[in-house]
This record gives structure tokens, sequence and C-alpha cells, in this order.
């Protein structure tokens, strides 16, 4: 069975592998306006359907799905590794990312603790 | 050695993104998420015609060669939709279009006449995925929405590049979203958990430390508008296509990505008065508010300072 199918072509300097695939793809949608293949392929248990592809979008751009977005079939929700606490320093913010001083006296020298970085938020959006 | 740390903020994605790095990072942390925010955006918008779900919705029926990128976000959502039993289903876009959410939040009316029946999703299992060819096929009729995890991933996926990038420790906020990766500061995240993102330091909520993972909140007291009369939100069940009933009003989740953070904060609004119990079973820290204002903790979540 076939169809028609549209090539995007998304030009990727850094890389000599897309702009090689690219400029022939080019060549091909050159030579036949609308191209129709026929994708073997199995989709869910039907095989043999064609594939479009859209215009102007990367085909093979993304990096590895990040933990938790494994291609794992069926699967949990995640705990973290490590459960949230209380915070240990004042609550009331440190916006400018700057370390609470503690108290010490003035000639025997204390090493600074690490900075907290600045609170952010989370709620509804 | 005692890092100076470093914060930037803008909008994006109808909402607001940030990042936090130490202070050298910075300006290749805004480009890594800018361009991560960018990508996602082209492939997962809805109020994008030229997005690659624009035209996966107006190509139902077909299968569709689609981007790497895209073929992931559907998978998260896609999981996102069996691991919840289809609490979180991405098929909701016709739903929230009949409820009037049906361009851009920002253009949405704040109120009209005309009354507004919900539509029940056409259901995840009528999405097709071959992930591993990149093939999409949706049934005839079923229009996707990836709102519910595409911002998630996004903060999943930008953090981690950020991390790997700059070896900095590294927190990205997208909406409230908030994933980290790299190093854990001492003393960890410090994150004021609230109703709305935007909110200020002084709103009702709680701080607590994330020590690695993520953390997402969905709340019903935000993107809300009215229709015919009554007050309708963002959140919808797919089951009836109305907005999910108010057992909580805000539910704040940590969980080891942002994706599973915001599929079980956004799933226990919908599943209602178990999401307790629900939550617990997968171990998954978590603070809900009802109505009311009153709190339920989950798990290890903390308790609120004295």
């Amino acid at each position: 069975m076939t169809g028609p199918v549209q090539r995007m072509t998304r030009r990727a300097p850094h890389d000599a592998a897309v702009v090689r695939r690219d400029h022939g793809l080019r060549r091909l949608r050159r030579a036949t306006a609308i191209a129709a293949v026929t994708a073997a392929v199995s989709v869910g248990g039907v095989t043999g359907l064609t594939a479009a592809t859209k215009p102007g979008h990367a085909s093979s751009a993304g990096t590895s799905p990040p933990a938790g977005t494994d291609d794992s079939p069926g699967g949990i929700l995640q705990a973290p590794a490590a459960a949230p606490t209380a915070p240990q320093h004042s609550p009331s913010g440190d916006d400018d990312g700057q370390a609470p001083q503690p108290a010490h006296s003035a000639s025997a020298p204390h090493p600074q603790p690490a900075p907290s970085p600045p609170p952010v938020s989370s709620g509804g959006s | 050695m005692s890092a100076t740390w470093s914060k930037a903020a803008f909008p994006a994605l109808g909402s607001t993104a940030v990042v936090v790095v130490e202070e050298p990072a910075v300006a290749e942390a805004v480009a890594l998420l800018r361009a991560e925010l960018d990508a996602i955006d082209r492939a997962c918008s809805r109020f994008r015609a030229d997005s690659e779900l624009s035209w996966a919705n107006a190509s139902a029926g077909r299968v569709l060669r689609v981007s790497r990128l895209f073929a992931t976000a559907v998978g998260v959502a896609l999981r996102a939709a069996e691991r919840t039993g289809g609490a979180v289903d991405p098929t909701v876009e016709s739903a929230l279009v009949a409820l009037g959410y049906d361009r851009d939040f920002a253009s949405v009316r704040a109120e009209a006449a005309g009354a507004v029946r919900g539509r029940p999703a056409a259901g995840w299992r009528t999405v097709t995925l071959d992930a591993r060819h990149r093939l999409l096929r949706l049934d005839p009729g079923t229009r996707l929405d990836l709102g519910a995890t595409a911002k998630a991933l996004a903060a999943d996926r930008a953090a981690a590049a950020i991390a790997a990038a700059t070896g900095s420790p590294t927190l990205v906020s997208l909406g409230g979203d908030v994933a980290t990766a790299g190093p854990v500061p001492a003393g960890g995240w410090t994150v004021h958990v609230t109703d709305d993102h935007r909110a200020g330091p002084d709103a009702p909520g709680q701080r607590i430390a994330l020590r690695g993972g993520a953390l997402a909140t969905s709340s019903t007291s935000v993107r809300r508008w009215r229709r015919g009369g009554r007050t309708v939100h963002h959140i919808v069940d797919p089951s009836t296509g109305e907005p999910a009933s108010r057992a909580w009003r805000t539910v704040s989740v940590t969980a080891a990505s942002c994706v599973d953070a915001n599929t079980a904060s956004t799933a226990a609004i919908v599943r209602g008065a178990d999401a307790p119990a629900w939550l617990e079973s997968f171990g998954l820290p978590a603070r809900l508010v009802d109505p009311a204002g009153a709190v339920v903790r989950v798990g290890a979540w903390p308790r609120d300072a004295a």
C-alpha cells in the first residue's frame, strides 16, 4: 500500500552525515514532487502501512530519554533516590544566593559554609 | 570551595522558565535551556500550526514518521497514561477545546456566556506508537494534547543536558515543574511549594529541601476560566471530559524524574479522594492540599517547620 510522502530537509551543519542525507532528500524532492513509498513496518500489529514525514521537522534530533522516561513497558512511577527534607537554613530566603552568616568570634576564623542556591517556587501553572 | 549561584528566569511555554547553576555556567545553561524549550515547542505545542503535534492531529488515520523528540514526547505521555490507569491521558485535546481552552491560555476569554459540556477523551489506546521506527498513528477522531507531560519532559532533558555540559549542580523549573541534575548542593535545593508558581515567597505553602530528583505541583487554582456561569479549569478527567473534581486544590509530588512527578501530581488531582493511598503505593513523597487548605502529607514528605 502506498501513499504520498513529504520529506523534510532540515540543515544541521555540524553533522556532515545529516547534511549529506538532506542533500539527497532535496534531490529526491526535486525529482518527484510527491514521492510514494511503502514502509514495511509494524505498527501495533498493523503492517504495511504508509509512513509520511512532515516537511521542515527533524527526524533524528534529540538525546536519550532522561531517567524515568525510559522505553520500558509497564513500570511504575519512580520515587526519588533521597526524600525531601525540611530546609536547614533560615526560611526567610536568600534570593541573592548568599550564604547566611554564622555567628562566630572575630578572632577565630571559621570556614564559610557553602552558600545555598537561591530558592525557587513550585506551584500550579 | 564555596559556590556562587546564578539564577536566570524568562517567559517560556506560556509560563516561566528558571535555571539555577553555579555562576560560571549560567550563560551556557540559559542557551541550552532555550534550545530545549524551542525544540519542545516546535514539536509539542498545540497552539502552533507548524508543530508536529498539530500535524499529527490533522493527520489522524495516517501513519506518520515523526522526529525522535516528538516520538519520545508521545511515548512519555503514553507511559504516563498506562502508569496512571488512564488518569493522565494525552487524548484530552478535544475535551479541553470543548471546555473553551482552544487557544493559548493568555488568549482564552476569562468568561463567556455559552454553556460547555465535557467531552470524554478518545483514550490513549487509540494512539499507536512504534517508538523504534518513530511511527505514529492516531485513530480517526483522536487528537493529542501533551500539556500534562511535555513541559516536565523538557525540564528533565534540559537539566540533564546542562549538568552534562557544565558539570554544575543544576535546577530547571518550568512553570513550577522542577528537575535537578548533577551534584546535589549541600543542604539541597530549596523549593517553596505553593498553589501558584508565580506567587511570591510569602504565599501560603511550605519550603522543602529537594535532595536530587524532581518535584512537580498541579493545582486547580490556576488556569481557570468561566463558561456558562460555571468555573472550569485545565486539569480534565479523561473519562468524562469534565474538569477534575475538587477533592484537592493543589498536589505536590517528588519523584526520580519530573515526568514521573508531574504524572503523579496530575493523576492525584484526577483521582481525588483515593490519591493519598495511590501515591503511597508508589512510595512517592507528596503534599496534598484540600480546597479548605488542609494539608495531607504522604510518605516521607517533611513536616512543616514549626
